[in-house]
């Protein structure tokens, strides 16, 4: 018992030395727990209120085992983790401290200042370990520091920490102090909610927290404490709640990196108070690698050389006025380069005797990079150091080449790849120039095929038909002698070496044989007086021919047919050479000269037949003798009919006024006094029947009595007259040719005239007899108003005569819209295309009947649109009987300028705010502005700029005035679905629209 | 400021900012085109619109469903064992595939939820217009038709020969009878009924508290405005316009057969006729106007 007060006793007494960051307060060692095992001090008040994770503590419970309580004593001696309990415990070092070994101190307790603050501290200084040993004691201090400057409630907690030599108690499986469950530190509320408890790295961990430990609690400090006090934990309560120091979260070493590759790696920190501000530090055992530290924790650069390089970071933030820092070394390694191939190792395919360039590429560190060929290749093509292989292949096949790639970067592992070169032969195909050369129908022919591409030699094979006459040799020979002159198309197939085949196509064209003249020159003797007859033949070409004489001339009497019959009586004796000239179906010609001899043939007087004569026309023609000595000297042998002669040189000459067949006699003297008689008939037609009105006849007036009368001239009177179908209707025409009636159609109306004389003779003329029209009336728009309210359904017009017409009448009605919005931009002053007639346009064709006035139905104009305007109506292109009056009326009505209108306002809610949207019209195609209202707030929409912008657009031309304004609001509070009511008002330059209420769109 | 470690947050001040604003041509709602296999836009606002070119979706649809939002559509490609979503957005439009099996598609009235009806099978999605998730598998009669189901997805009805069914997984059960169309209210269980030539409201699908709202005639289809105010009904050429819960209800004729109706934006409605026509019909402020948008090719009418 002595032994046990003594401690007390010289606790009270002796103010304590400093042992590391053991505060010396005499007052914490106020009270004393007696020398025990597990034990714990009655129920202590803390002097201050502390505001514990929203609990109000301010009696605590300290306990022998290395912390204190808030809900009731603790008497476990073996440490558990703090971060799963249901305690309200702070545990600067929670393992089984026993005193009862006289070598340990006693654990103290009591209130002092620390820094002028109330404070509340409990010193465990030289205890032992379960069993009541103490070869080894730790040293070690609870302080709870009043921060009410801070807030109510708020307060510090230290953990300071001079010498920690054991770990463990036996009970708790530890051998002489270490080993086991070994400690744990650190505080939690009870409720094991996430940030309501905190354990130190290292707890429950063998050998971490004695002083040469890897978290050795002596020589570590609060990670992020402003000062260099190694062995003082600091904690802060505020408002309720344990911050978080600052920690480094990123581990170290970093990512490797690669050399040559630009490198970013972020670091992260948490606790204390962001923003952190991080840097590389300046530290001289670890210099710089050559990388940038950016404030926000990006670590960024690009290493080429590969190795390791620490480097030491550094983070910091702002903590109630004080910077707070931790800084660790750490290390980064970069990679030496691999280097790879991106290129595919099938290269593109190459052709034989055809260009080829491929590029390959390699990545992997920086460049640039050198390429070689390692084994393989394509005959033809070579590869240079920057990666190209190019050339122009000489073989077909599939060509492998192993390629490798280097880079001067140190370390860097180059690449080997093998690639692949198909190489294909060339097209199999025909290399001979189409079309082949000409033949000639008849002729021998011979032309040679080649090919080329594949693997020769070639065969050749028809396919289908070849040109009659000819034939294809395997070797490519076509020859033969072609009988059909024609364009030949023809198809062969190719075939090479290994089998493979090709088809082509060509052609050659056969041409005519040449034209000639086959007959044979001289022709037969041909006697005068006599007739005469021969055919002229012709050979080649392409019948039928046409004949014709080019040079000479035939003997006279005979003529030459464009068939090629030579007749006629040839008239006089001796030798006539001629040219002649035939001509095919194809336009070939060909020419021979010829002649023909004519011997003197008898006496006599060649004059029958006589040609035809017409009654009252001159009459002409020649008479010949032949077989006599000239000259001769002609004659009448009879009286000639009235009016026709005949002169000595043989002119048979005259007029004969009466059609009839009359006897023509006639004498011949020759100049040795011979005569010969011989008598013909002439036969005289008489005058072709005619009709002598003129064309067209005289005019008449619709409706008003007509009378005409035609006459006619030729062939045998009398003369009767008819008409056939095309009679101009109201007219009668009168066997006698009177035209007569009342005209009731109007126009150039045309008429058919027959006239047939006492022989039935007829001719028909066609003529036109010009009807025209009566006075047409005024006429004027109806239906019209002055003014049209916009959007909705437009009048009826029509258009009105002044007096009814006798005919229908048709016209046009035709909507202008002259646009009249005050807008100067013409994108925006634009009318309303809906502004038309209910067939979708602005042109509506109308009739007006005869004897009416008024067009019927009336034009519905289907919409007034909803863009101010001037619009017009007229009544254009107005005709009757398809004749044009050349008449036009017309009516305006105007279309205001007004305040916008609206047709709907509704809002759409979303999430975080709503969408209003706000529809209608404005008449002058602008908006200045909108005024939403929600509750007691007016949103004001400025709309000038957007509605010039919108009102320009043709999307916008093409709907007139209307528009839809869609503002979208953003809410930071209010449930935007439950905004209620709203009104809305939008204004134009004339004014503003009544005001709408808004309602949630649906 | 201080962040705690139990993450205690000052509450900020509350602001809204607006953070864009844009302007683009509007759009009145939407058509299927079966030609083209694509929707066109009704371009403009009721009295001023005309309808647009085929939108560029980036798949061809043979059939599709537009929500009354005129928002989404649903719709299903040639061939498309699943349905295809399509997000509308003014001008422009993107088609995206889902795993919804393909079917009829019936919409809830704030286009939150659909039916999705296939044989004898319907299911009933929710979350439309973000994740669209299953809430239940029905199998139903297949002589079950106008299928309606509630913005919550958990109110299901269909109509046999004129008989009103609630449809679940324990099986049909029978509500009303004489019944030509029905449609519920947006956000409710409140269901309109056309029943024996009336508009009739069951508050909750309760037979016992039924309401008559109007006399109607020969009307036989019903269609609620997309914010759910007003509802439009068809008999013949006639159209009514009324308040959805009640009160006076205005005739507008239509000049023609009507087709079809379907919604636009607002207060508007689509209503196509027999002959290819196509209005829009306004029931905002003011008398109820028709206006004329264009002239459908056939098999465009939806």
């Amino acid at each position: 018992m002595m032994r046990r007060m003594m401690p007390l006793v010289l606790g009270a007494l002796l103010v304590m030395p400093c042992f590391g960051q053991i505060r010396n307060n005499a007052g914490f060692n106020t009270n004393s727990i007696p020398a025990n095992d597990d034990g714990s001090a009655p129920a202590t008040t803390l002097g201050f209120t502390i505001n514990f994770f929203g609990r109000q503590r301010n009696v605590v419970f300290v306990n022998n085992n290395g912390n204190v309580t808030f809900d009731s004593a603790l008497a476990t001696f073996t440490p558990f983790g703090l971060n799963n309990v249901s305690r309200e415990i702070i545990a600067p070092f929670f393992a089984d401290v026993d005193t009862r070994n006289p070598a340990s101190r006693l654990v103290t307790y009591g209130n002092d200042t620390v820094n002028g603050r109330p404070a509340f501290g409990v010193n465990w200084v030289d205890v032992g370990y379960y069993n009541a040993k103490a070869d080894k004691t730790n040293s070690f201090q609870l302080v709870l520091i009043h921060r009410e400057d801070t807030g109510p409630g708020n307060f510090d907690i230290e953990f300071n920490y001079s010498r920690i030599t054991w770990e463990t108690g036996d009970a708790s499986s530890g051998t002489n102090g270490l080993g086991g469950v070994s400690a744990s530190a650190g505080w939690s509320n009870g409720s094991g909610l996430a940030g309501t408890s905190y354990q130190l790295p290292g707890s429950l961990i063998p050998g971490s927290f004695l002083d040469f430990g890897p978290y050795s609690l002596s020589r570590g400090r609060t990670p992020g404490a402003s000062s260099g006090q190694s062995g003082r934990w600091v904690f802060r309560g505020r408002e309720g709640a344990i911050l978080e120091a600052l920690t480094m979260l990123t581990g170290c070493p970093i990512p490797n990196a690669a050399s040559g590759q630009p490198y970013n790696f972020r670091f992260s920190a948490s606790g204390s108070r962001p923003p952190y501000r991080w840097a590389l530090v300046a530290d001289p055992e670890f210099p710089n690698p050559g990388l940038a530290m950016s404030s926000a924790g990006v670590l960024s650069g690009t290493l080429n050389t590969p190795g390791e390089y620490p480097f030491t970071v550094r983070v910091e933030a702002t903590d109630e006025g004080e910077v707070v820092s931790v800084t660790r070394r750490c290390q980064i390694t970069v990679d030496p380069p691999v280097i790879s191939f991106r290129t595919n190792a099938q290269l593109p395919p190459a052709a034989v005797n055809t260009r080829y360039e491929a590029r390959l590429a390699a990545q992997g560190g920086a460049g640039p990079f050198r390429y070689a060929t390692v084994s393989g290749g394509v005959p033809g093509l070579q590869l240079n150091a920057d990666g190209v292989l190019a050339g122009s292949p000489t073989e077909p096949g599939s060509w492998p080449v192993l390629i490798a790639a280097r880079s001067d970067v140190q370390g860097a592992v180059p690449a080997r790849k093998q690639f692949l070169v198909n190489v294909q032969p060339a097209d199999l195909q025909l290399r001979s120039s189409c079309p082949l050369p000409n033949a000639t129908g008849g002729v021998p022919y011979t032309a040679r095929l080649e090919a080329r591409g594949g693997f020769g030699p070639y065969r050749f094979k028809p396919v289908g038909q070849l040109p009659p006459g000819l034939v294809l040799q395997p070797n490519g020979v076509l020859e033969g002698q072609p009988t059909t002159p024609n364009w030949w198309p023809f198809e062969m197939e190719i075939e090479d070496m290994h089998g493979k085949t090709a088809r082509a196509g060509c052609g050659l064209v056969v041409l005519y044989p040449e034209i000639r003249v086959s007959s044979a020159c001289p022709l037969p003797e041909a006697t005068s007086g006599a007739a005469y007859s021969q055919t002229l033949s012709a050979a080649g070409g392409a019948g039928p021919y046409t004949w014709s004489v080019v040079g000479g001339s035939l003997p006279m009497g005979l003529r030459l047919s464009s068939t090629g019959a030579l007749t006629g009586t040839p008239l006089t004796p001796g030798n006539a050479s001629f040219r002649l000239k035939v001509t095919d179906s194809r336009g070939q010609t060909a020419a021979a000269g010829c002649n023909v001899a004519v011997r003197q043939g008898s006496y006599a007087l060649g004059s029958c037949p006589l040609p035809d004569a017409v009654a009252g026309e001159p009459y002409a023609h020649r008479i010949f003798a032949t077989g006599g000595a000239e000259p001769y000297r002609f004659a009448e042998a009879q009286p000639l009919p009235g009016g026709l002669r005949i002169s000595a040189d043989g002119s048979l000459s005259g007029t004969l006024a009466t059609a009839g067949t009359f006897p023509v006699a006639l004498r011949v003297t020759d100049a040795a006094g011979r005569v010969t008689t011989r008598s013909c008939d002439l036969k005289v037609q008489p005058q072709a029947l005619r009709l002598t009105n003129a064309c067209p006849l005289p005019s008449g007036d619709l409706g008003v009595a007509y009378s005409t009368k035609l006459t006619a001239a030729g062939g045998v009177e009398p003369y009767t007259f008819s008409s056939g179908a095309l009679l101009p209707p109201g007219l009668r025409l009168g066997t006698d040719g009177t035209l007569a009636g009342t005209p009731s159609a109007a126009g150039y109306l045309g008429l058919l005239i027959t006239v047939a004389d006492r022989g039935n003779q007829r001719t028909t003329q066609l003529c036109e007899l010009p009807v025209e029209l009566p006075a047409f009336p005024d006429l004027k728009v109806t239906g019209l108003p002055a003014s049209l309210a916009p959007a909705t359904a437009g009048p009826r017009v029509s258009a009105e005569l002044a007096a009814p017409y006798q005919l229908p009448v048709e016209a046009d009605l035709v909507i202008e819209v002259e646009p009249e919005t005050g807008q100067p931009s013409p994108e925006v002053n634009r009318a309303d295309p809906r502004l038309r007639f209910s067939t979708g346009q602005r042109v509506l064709p109308v009739t007006i009947a005869a004897g009416q006035r008024v067009a019927s139905p009336a034009a519905q104009i289907v919409n007034t649109g909803t863009v101010a305007s001037k619009v017009t109506v007229k009544v254009t292109n107005v005709r009757a009987a398809g004749i044009p009056f050349g008449k036009e009326a017309s009516a305006v009505a105007r279309v205001p300028r007004l305040a916008p209108v609206l047709t709907n306002v509704c809002y759409i809610p979303g999430t975080g705010g709503f969408d209003v949207e706000v529809t209608g019209y404005s008449t002058t195609r602008e908006l200045v502005s909108a005024d939403l209202t929600f509750g007691q707030n007016t949103y004001f929409v400025r709309l000038t700029d957007a509605s010039q912008e919108f009102f320009s657009t043709e999307d916008a031309a093409r709907n007139g005035g209307t528009f839809r304004v869609r503002a979208n609001y953003r809410l930071s509070q209010a449930n935007p679905q439950t905004l209620g009511q709203g009104t809305a008002v939008v204004r134009n330059t004339v004014g503003a629209a009544a005001s709408r209420p808004i309602a949630r769109c649906q | 400021m201080k962040t705690l470690l139990f993450g205690l947050a000052i509450p900020l001040l509350a602001v809204a900012q607006i953070a864009s604003v844009d302007l683009t041509a509007p759009t009145a709602g939407y058509r299927f085109d079966a030609e083209s296999q694509s929707l066109r836009s009704i371009e403009g606002v009721p009295g001023a619109a005309s309808l647009g070119e085929a939108m560029a979706l980036g798949v061809a649809l043979e059939s599709v469903w537009i929500a009354p939002s005129q928002r989404l559509a649903f719709g299903v490609a040639p061939g498309g064992t699943t349905l295809v979503r399509v997000g509308l957005d003014g001008a422009t439009a993107s088609g995206e595939a889902t795993e919804i099996p393909a079917g009829e598609v019936f919409y809830s009235p704030g286009s939150q939820a659909m039916a999705v009806r296939a044989g004898s099978r319907l299911e009933i999605w929710t979350g439309l217009a973000s994740s669209p998730q299953r809430l239940a598998s029905l199998e139903i009669d297949e002589g079950v038709a106008g299928v309606a189901v509630s913005d919550d997805g958990h109110a299901v009805t269909g109509l046999r020969d004129g008989v009103l069914l609630r449809l679940s997984e324990s099986g049909p059960v029978e509500l009303a009878t004489g019944v030509r169309a029905a449609a519920f209210l947006n956000d409710t269980h409140d269901l309109l009924l056309v029943q024996d030539g009336a508009l009739v409201l069951l508050p909750k699908l309760d037979g016992d508290r039924r309401e008559e709202l109007a006399a109607l005639g020969e009307a036989s289809q019903l269609r609620l405005s997309a914010d759910g105010s007003k509802v439009l009904l068809a008999a013949g050429s006639k159209l009514l316009v009324m308040p959805a819960r009640g009160g006076e209800a205005v005739a507008v004729e239509a000049g023609g057969a009507v087709h079809s109706l379907a919604t636009a934006n607002g207060v508007a409605f689509q209503v196509a006729l027999t002959d290819g026509r196509l209005y829009l019909l306004d029931a905002g402020e003011g008398p109820p106007t028709l206006s004329l948008v264009d002239s459908l090719r056939e098999g465009g009418v939806q």
